[in-house]
């Protein structure tokens, strides 16, 4: 049975006694390519923000690498990539500053910080333009040195908030596939999108969050099985999607 | 990771051109056009020795019962005061060596300005303000003045005065060296990134702090030195003057950041850094000298921007300075105290976040 990397019991967020995250449970394995996928306003983010202890959770607990994370968190982070929606790199620095900058914070130094700054720089496609200021970046680029400066540490769980926002086909395929390339390498990932085909495209598993909360997780075929009893019948993510969180949630909502 | 976001962040700030042209250019461009400006009026101070100052007391005149006292101070002062009880006005100064006239009467007093002795005249203003300050808490002749010490320093030259004073006054700007780093920081979520990184609350705040001393003493000891050379500005007692420069970068360092972490919006708090700096300035003879100023000395003093350029200045002059002592214990305390609050306030405010 493989590990696993993230546990949530009864996770809850709540804002002026509203419920943005209600009684969140989740389970990702290890090596996983887990995909998060809801409307605007489903907690998504508030989800990744509590994983990552950006944001303290209201109640529930949380464990990642089988440890509680509000305990362990400086045990915890390093191993922890994260790629969140906005974009998180200065404009005014070039792009191995940006790299060398994030990835210092976990404590590489030294040789090993200009090796990582170099790989992860290699690994997303912009060694040609290193000492380029990332301000003179393409969408695409500055999307690509947000992901180097989350991965120089050489996290073993990658985090992406929807990290394809606003990106042309090109560079949404270059990271679609780099994503998968970590999950060969060993990394464990989750992953937001609002994009449908990213998500059959690259997830083994995904979970249909609306409300803040869980209304199905499975494998495409598993949830394809919540709305049809057809299995010859082609059903895509997105029929699945607004099933649920259209008549399965106001029927939900309505009990 | 402290060393390679103190390096980052005061790249940010070196490659802000308006915070670049603002540090270096701005001091220059103000000592130029004050320098200038009040070239004659710090003239006049020149070969200043004592003088007289006649005086009319009426019988009735709240300063009957302090005159002696009144003339003692001003003879301290190295101003002698002559009375004249009868004729007219003019007529005694038009046929005696006053340099100045004033008359008592009930509860004011007239200052008469003679045209070419104006100094002398702002001399007696400002004193006679101290005799009045004083003689509020005094009891009948009881009165023992404070007014001892004038505000007069012997020949300063305004290029020197005004690249002091700016020198110090731009010093406490350096606030605007952080909205480069800030800036950028709110832009994205680099924010979010520190908070799940294993950076500490003092290292993020030292990240911060150090670059900004750093980038003022790049900025305003650049700017500091083309003014010298190009103003012949004299410093005079270098060491003592290093120190209360770079105690001066510190304090305001601080107090810049904590503004910054106190208020959400940087707007607020550049507008917030921007007024006390005014105010402070004000007060301690950054835009009016020090010497004319009629602020009281009780508000003076509070402006460490008083004590600051007021010690330079008569290291300037006379290589020393009673405001030397003040001026460390004042900076150093407002570094401390702002320092403190800027730590807990960041901490406040990081906790607030999650």
């Amino acid at each position: 049975m493989s590990e696993t990397i993230i546990r949530t019991e009864g996770l809850t967020k709540k804002y002026d006694n509203r419920a943005v995250v209600d009684s969140l449970k989740l389970e990702i394995k290890k090596g996983e390519i887990f995909g998060l996928l809801g409307p605007n306003g489903a907690g998504k983010s508030t989800t990744i923000n509590m994983l990552c202890s950006i944001t303290k959770a209201t109640a529930g607990s949380i464990e990642i690498f089988g440890v509680n994370a509000a305990k362990h968190k400086r045990k915890i982070l390093p191993r922890i990539g994260y790629i969140p929606q906005e974009l998180a790199i200065h404009d005014r620095l070039k792009a191995w500053e940006n790299v060398e900058l994030f990835t210092s914070l976990y404590g590489v130094k030294g040789k090993a910080l200009k090796k990582a700054v170099d790989e992860s720089l290699e690994y997303v496609g912009l060694t040609d333009s290193r000492s380029q200021y990332a301000g003179n970046f393409s969408g695409g680029m500055k999307r690509r040195l947000n992901i180097a400066c989350a991965i120089g540490h050489q996290p073993d769980l990658l985090i992406f908030d929807e990290p394809t926002v606003g990106i042309d086909p090109q560079s949404r395929n270059f990271i679609l596939k780099k994503i998968k390339e970590s999950n060969q390498a060993g990394a464990t990932v989750l992953y937001t999108s609002h994009y449908m085909e990213e998500i059959e495209t690259i997830c083994t598993r995904i979970a249909i969050m609306d409300n803040g909360r869980i209304i199905a997780s499975g494998t495409k075929e598993e949830l394809k099985n919540l709305i049809s009893d057809d299995p010859c019948k082609d059903i895509s993510l997105e029929e699945i999607f607004l099933t649920l969180t259209g008549k399965s949630l106001r029927d939900y909502a309505g009990l | 990771m402290l060393h390679t976001l103190i390096k980052n962040n005061l790249k940010l700030m070196l490659r802000s051109k308006w915070i670049l042209v603002l540090m270096i250019g701005g001091p220059i461009l103000i000592i130029a056009v004050l320098g200038s400006v009040f070239d004659d009026l710090m003239k006049s101070y020149e070969g200043l020795d004592e003088f007289m100052a006649g005086y009319r007391l009426e019988d009735e005149s709240a300063f009957s019962p302090y005159m002696q006292e009144v003339k003692r101070a001003a003879e301290d002062n190295g101003v002698t005061f002559v009375e004249y009880e009868s004729g007219d006005i003019e007529d005694i100064i038009a046929k005696n060596d006053c340099a100045v006239f004033i008359d008592f009467q009930a509860e004011a007093y007239i200052i008469y300005q003679i045209q070419e002795h104006e100094t002398e005249s702002h001399i007696a203003e400002y004193f006679l303000n101290g005799v009045s300050a004083s003689m509020l808490g005094a009891d009948g002749a009881d009165l023992r003045l404070d007014v001892v010490q004038l505000d007069i320093i012997p020949n300063i030259e305004s290029e020197d005065y005004y690249g002091i004073a700016y020198t110090i006054y731009f010093i406490w700007c350096s606030f605007v060296c952080l909205t480069a780093v800030i800036t950028s920081e709110r832009k994205g979520k680099a924010n979010q990134k520190y908070k799940i990184s294993l950076i500490s609350n003092i290292s993020l705040y030292l990240g911060k702090a150090i670059p900004c001393a750093l980038m003022t003493v790049i900025g305003v000891g650049t700017s500091t030195l083309l003014s010298t050379y190009l103003f012949q500005i004299k410093w005079g007692n270098y060491p003592m003057t290093i120190l209360i420069l770079l105690l001066t970068v510190l304090a305001s360092t601080v107090m810049g950041l904590f503004f910054c972490l106190l208020f959400r919006s940087l707007t607020y708090s550049i507008c917030t850094s921007f007024m006390v700096t005014w105010v402070a300035g004000f007060v301690g003879g950054s835009f009016e000298t020090y010497i004319y100023s009629t602020i009281d000395q009780s508000v003076k003093v509070l402006s460490p921007i008083y004590h600051a350029t007021r010690a330079l200045t008569e290291y300037s002059v006379q290589g020393h300075s009673e405001y030397t002592r003040s001026t460390i214990i004042y900076l150093t305390g407002l570094m401390v105290i702002f320092a403190l609050l800027g730590i807990g306030m960041n901490k406040l405010r990081k906790e607030e976040e999650a």
